[in-house]
């Protein structure tokens, strides 16, 4: 029986294998293999015909008893090619019997499903944990059943040797002399090269689908890096992503994705081998604020290279437009030891990001803590990905760019209808103003000239005297209102904006103290002077520090920061006092609004007025409990 | 003595005006308006005109030119409700300019002002 085995099964099973190769060879499958498995199979062929007619002749012979010695040791031999055969052929085989209990099973079958003991007498569904066992979908039962030809069946596998693999398996009718089923041989080959192939094409194509539906520029950055790093697509260690500001002629890091320790790389790969995730379910789950606080994106934020610097290779990638590879960074003479430093890879990649011809930016991508060596045809996918997503993002910023100009638009646009409805209501309340100051002059002066009367009734005299009072009450709100009204003409010089603020808190000393206000004043060394009309800017710092200060009847902390912001001075004025409501806060601007007794609602709008004319702006935050924050601003120039 | 004309539309308040300055010691011939302004000039040369600005028939801008047309010598001030006229380059001819109240102790300082620099000059 043993030697019909042998003579049997190597015969029929390469015949069978190279069957299934040839079928396979359509499908996605390792050339190499395919081309080994072959010339294996020619050469066992034909050193069996060899030994077959050896054997057909001896046995024609007399054959005595040493040749037969001979040709049991030459057999035995063979067997141990055969052996050897199975071991290297680089694919996993296993001979399951009617019952679906294995007869034998190679070494590499053993080791990739870290199988620790011998499988020979298990199920099939013991040793392949598979859930399809003894269901129609189990392809052993499908060749038993008669189906014609194999069946597929793939899932994700870990071994021993902690390598990811994507495995097919593939079953095979096996008959013996009669041509009846006996056995079943399943092949299960490694397809994790072609798989993660597939995959990326597949990830091309929804990552196209999907990012004509994104316009947020940050998303945007996030969903690219993240499939850059992402398993089963490029699968990456980190992702940098770096993009070109045209204005300053730099290229600043933008965004990075990738773990910043090996630990924690790991705990990303269990999570992820666990699902296949596709990239819409990626997306979903794309935790934008996850990835903002690692050290690698806090780094990757303050890389700046200057476009001019041709020694640095990511400026040089920019400037060449083509891929860089990086083997070994330290002896590459395009990497500066800064950069190289940074990163902390030897080997990575910088591909640019090209949209209508021009570099927009680069991205770098490594596998630091794999160290799994970065291949031409990973760079050649990836550089299809990123052609991609340049055109992406320049959709994005295109967008953003008119997002921007509508919201300045619309900004202007209100702007325009409040100065408008500003300057509408200036002229009517200064109409209206006027025709009440002609009667109220008459009515206070013949009042005046009554109280150079003597009066027998001392009543008289006090009520005159309200009349006085009440008129004069009267003629200064008419004043505030008519300098509402009146169109400013601004007498700018050069002034030094510390000291109005200085001058200003002088004014109010003693206000504070009798209110019981502690003054914080923190002004910024070397604030430049500005173009201002001083006696305008410190009605506006009278104005709102009045308000900070009566916003705080039982007393607080009043803070004023005087700072210079990029182009222009901020002033803040920080008050501990009542906050504003927010149906309030949207009201303090507008003319004659107002929540005080004896207030006239113009302080806010013509301070706003003042500080606009000087083309800054005002910006009020107040938080319950917390008191009011007035910032204005500026401009140096 | 000296004579001040003082054009005002507003009755009650001319009225008042009257009053006050007779009460300071001066002569004061009135009008209504910017036109009797200048008959009442040409009946008689007053040291100081009060002008009004928004009034009917004639306005105090143009009846101030037509009067310092003739006679330079007289003192104007102006006395509106209105303060925007203050950077008006044509109220700039005026010796003074008041925005009204109904305290009249400014306007009867600046006539003294005026008068005395009227008496220094001369």
């Amino acid at each position: 029986m043993s030697k019909r085995q042998t003579t049997y099964y190597p015969k029929e099973a390469i015949g069978k294998i190279r069957k299934v190769l040839n079928k396979s060879k359509g499908m996605v499958l390792d050339e190499n293999l395919l081309n080994t498995v072959e010339n294996i199979c020619q050469g066992v062929e034909s050193n069996l015909k060899k030994k077959k007619s050896e054997t057909a002749k001896l046995s024609k012979k007399s054959v005595t008893e040493d040749e037969s010695k001979t040709l049991e040791e030459q057999i035995q031999e063979e067997r141990k090619i055969f052996g050897n055969i199975m071991e290297v052929i680089g694919a996993g085989l296993c001979l399951l019997d009617k019952d679906s209990k294995v007869v034998w099973a190679n070494d590499t079958l053993k080791e990739w499903l870290d199988l620790k003991e011998s499988p020979i007498g298990s199920h099939c569904s013991n040793i392949y944990h598979c859930d399809v066992a003894g269901t129609d979908k189990c392809p052993a039962v499908r060749v038993f059943k008669g189906d014609e030809g194999h069946l597929l069946e793939s899932w994700v596998t870990t071994t021993k040797t902690e390598k990811r693999m994507y495995i097919q398996h593939i079953a095979m009718p096996m008959t013996n002399k009669e041509g009846v089923l006996e056995n079943i041989l399943l092949l299960t080959v490694d397809v994790t090269k072609s798989e993660k192939l597939v995959h990326r094409l597949l990830l091309l194509q929804q990552f196209g689908e999907i990012t004509q539906g994104t316009l947020h520029l940050d998303k945007l950055l996030h969903l690219i890096l993240t499939c850059i790093t992402a398993d089963y697509s490029f699968g990456f260690n980190r992702a940098m992503l770096f993009l070109i500001n045209k204005e300053l002629g730099v290229l600043n890091g933008k965004l990075a994705v990738g773990p910043s320790s090996l630990e924690e790389a790991t705990q990303i790969r269990t999570e992820m081998s666990s699902k296949h995730n596709s990239l819409k379910d990626i997306i979903d789950r794309l935790d934008y604020s996850h990835n903002i606080d690692t050290p690698l994106n806090t780094m990757t934020k303050l890389m700046v290279h200057p476009l001019s610097d041709t020694s640095e290779v990511v400026t040089i990638c920019a400037k060449e437009k083509k891929p860089i590879i990086v083997k070994d960074a330290a002896k590459d003479s395009r990497v500066t030891s800064e950069f190289r430093k940074a990163l902390g890879a030897d080997e990575f990649v910088c591909v640019p990001l090209i949209a209508k011809n021009e570099a927009i930016g680069v991205i770098v991508a490594d596998n630091v803590y794999t160290g799994e060596p970065i291949s031409e045809d990973s760079i050649n996918t990836l550089a299809m990905f990123v052609n991609q997503a340049a055109l992406a993002i320049e959709n994005a910023e295109t967008y953003k760019r008119l997002e921007d100009k509508i919201d300045q638009l619309t900004e202007t646009q209100e702007r325009l209808i409040r100065s408008e409805k500003l300057a509408a209501i200036g002229s009517m309340s200064s109409y209206v103003a006027h025709e009440i100051r002609n009667p109220l002059v008459t009515i206070g002066g013949f009042a005046k000239t009554l109280s150079r009367f003597t009066f027998t009734d001392s009543k008289i005299k006090t009520n005159i005297d309200i009349i006085v009072e009440e008129v004069k009450r009267l003629e200064k709100i008419l004043n505030n209102i008519t300098d509402f009204g009146k169109p400013s003409t601004l007498e700018k010089v050069d002034t030094q904006i510390c000291k109005i603020m200085e001058d200003t808190c002088i004014l109010m000393e003693s206000y504070f103290q009798e209110k019981h206000i502690k003054l914080h004043k923190r002004f910024e060394a070397n604030i430049p002077k500005i173009s201002v009309d001083p006696a305008q800017i410190k009605q506006v710092f009278l104005n709102i520090i009045m308000n900070a200060v009566e916003s705080m009847p039982d007393g607080g902390d009043l803070d004023v920061i005087i700072k210079s912001v990029y182009k222009s001075l901020e002033i803040d004025i920080i008050d501990t006092g009542k906050s504003i409501p927010q149906r309030v806060l949207q009201n303090i601007f507008d003319p004659f609004f107002t929540t005080k007794p004896s207030g006239t609602g113009v302080g806010l709008p013509v301070s706003l007025k003042i500080i606009e004319d000087h083309g800054g702006n005002i910006d009020v935050k107040s938080k319950h409990g917390k008191g009011t924050r007035m910032s204005l601003t500026l401009p140096i120039k | 003595m000296t004579t001040i004309l003082l054009v005002e539309d507003d009755e009650n308040q001319r009225l008042l005006y009257e009053q006050e300055l007779m009460h300071e010691g001066y002569e004061v011939v009135t009008a209504p308006n910017g036109k009797e302004a200048l008959e009442k000039v040409q009946e008689k040369l007053p040291d100081i005109v009060i002008m009004d600005i928004n009034m009917p028939k004639m306005d105090g801008i143009e009846a101030m030119g037509r009067i310092l047309g003739k006679n330079k010598e007289i003192s104007v001030i102006i006395n509106t409700a209105y303060s925007n006229y203050k950077d008006s380059f044509m109220s700039w001819a005026a010796d003074a300019y008041i925005v009204k109240t109904s305290d009249l102790s400014e306007l009867k300082e600046k006539i003294k002002e005026v008068l005395a620099k009227k008496s220094k000059d001369s």
